[in-house]
Formats: structure tokens, sequence, C-alpha cells
């Protein structure tokens, strides 16, 4: 099962979906196409990886196992 | 004790209900649980807001509409926002940067251009290769509304995964001796040093 984490002032918003079930790829598909209209930032682990091992993600991928969306930083 | 209403039976013993009392009120979640382990179900989820590791429930989809055409609500309590956020911090961290956390709210990030010290916001700690130590102030674009540790998860997954984005946008302050131990911001030393 895949999941998504996207950071937000809920601490986050978490959505799931099973390789196997169309829709809820599609779905996820879609959420993942928002956040990237957003600017937000995609980074994801593989199955078995752990956190420290997420790569940036620039297109969904419903293989992945967790997507983590944050946002693009700036100097403060 | 933590109550619910069942909104709707989605089938495969799976219902829909949102959250009357507790910390969690206002939620809508998805109950998976067996009905008499229910009522335990929501009192964990106080404690773990998330519930991935009990996988007794999980959030429902963007595009989910109650019978009063609302969609999904996110939990109005800040707190249960700052406690999500700090499981996912937990979650991304390693075992050495969770202990640093808990000990002293700072972890490292490892870097190819030095480590990174997170934990004071606007304040970042950075020693760089070669030892000299200087302070940043990186954040997350809008981060306004965003839990603390939300912020952290933020610069961690960066920091590991695209270093130059955050190296890129950072504005510096050097804590070299030379300058009496007080942070200098190098822009306003290179505009003097340009008037010279």
């Amino acid at each position: 099962m895949g999941t998504m984490r996207i950071l937000d002032e809920t601490g986050d918003t978490v959505l799931t979906w099973t390789p196997e079930d169309d829709d809820a790829v599609a779905a996820a598909a879609e959420a993942f196409d928002h956040q990237r209209r957003k600017r937000r930032l995609a980074f994801a682990t593989k199955p078995g990886q752990a956190p420290d091992q997420a790569v940036a993600l620039a297109a969904f991928d419903p293989t992945a196992e967790t997507i983590y969306w944050v946002r693009p930083l700036v100097g403060g | 004790m933590p109550a619910y209403v069942v909104v709707e039976d989605l089938g495969g013993g799976r219902q829909l209900v949102e959250v009357t009392e507790g910390d969690l009120r206002g939620q809508t979640v998805v109950l998976t649980s067996t009905p008499s382990s229910r009522l335990r179900s929501l009192e964990a989820l106080a404690s773990d807001p998330l519930g991935v590791d009990a996988g007794f429930w999980d959030r429902i989809g963007p595009n989910w509409r109650g019978p009063d055409g609302r969609g999904p609500r996110p939990p109005r309590d800040p707190r249960v926002a700052g406690r999500r956020a700090r499981s996912l911090l937990r979650s991304v961290l390693d075992e050495r940067q969770r202990a640093d956390y808990d000990l002293t709210g700072h972890f490292d990030v490892p870097t190819p251009y030095g480590v990174v010290r997170l934990g004071t916001l606007y304040h970042l700690g950075f020693t760089r290769s070669d030892g000299r130590r200087f302070r940043c102030c990186v954040v997350p674009r809008g981060m306004h509304g965003l839990p603390i540790d939300d912020i952290w998860v933020n610069l961690t997954l960066v920091l590991r995964a695209d270093p130059d984005q955050f190296f890129a946008v950072a504005n510096w302050h050097d804590v070299d001796p030379v300058h009496g131990g007080r942070p200098v911001r190098l822009g306003r030393e290179q505009q003097r040093r340009s008037r010279r």
C-alpha cells in the first residue's frame, strides 16, 4: 500500500492507495498533480527503504511506499 | 470517553464515523476494527492520531463527500496537529537524531557540505566541512500555520535529498571568532568591503 503524507496545518493529510486498485491509484495521481501545481516538492521511498533514503520525485509512482509533500524553501 | 456517530457503512467491515468527543472531535475517519474494539481504537487515536502503526483506520480520499456534501475535515485542535507532526518527524529521523531531539531539542543532518543543526527556527547551525561555523536561516515557503515539527520534517527531507536547494536560498551569519563571536551577516560585510 502506498501512502502520501501532505504536510499542512493539521500536521499532515494522509492519502493511501493500493497499486491494484485503479480508482485509488487515479485519485492518488490526481492528488499528486494537484500538489505539483501548488509547486510543492515530493520525496519518495520505495518499499523497504528507510525515510533517509527518500529521493525527489517528479511524477507519480504508484509503486512508491511513501511520498512526502513539502514546501519549497526560502531564506529567512 | 471517546464517542462517535456512524456516518456511513462502507461495507467490508468498514464504517465512516465522526468523532464526537475528545481531541479528535469533528474528525471523520474510517474505522476498520471490530465493533467491540472501536472505543479502544478511538482512545488510541488520541495518543496516536495517525494510527498508522495500529493499522485500524485510514484517512479517506480527497474526493469523498459526506451526506451533507462536505469533505473530510482536518483536526481543529492544534495540539492534535502538533502530535501528528511530532509523530511524522520521529518517523523520518534516524535513531540518533531521535535521541538528540528528545534530549536537546536539536538534531544534526549531514550534507556533502557539512552538518546542519535543526531545532532553533530562523537560527540554524551549520558547521562547514572545513570546521568553520555559521548560522543560517532557511524556512519553508508559506510555513505559517504549520506545526513546528512539520518545519523540521520539511527541512530534513530537502537537506537529505536536495541539499543544494537549501544552500542556494540560505541567508548566512558568520560566527567565526574573528568577528568577536557575534553573528555577522555576510552580505552586509561584503557591502562594507566593496565601499572601501
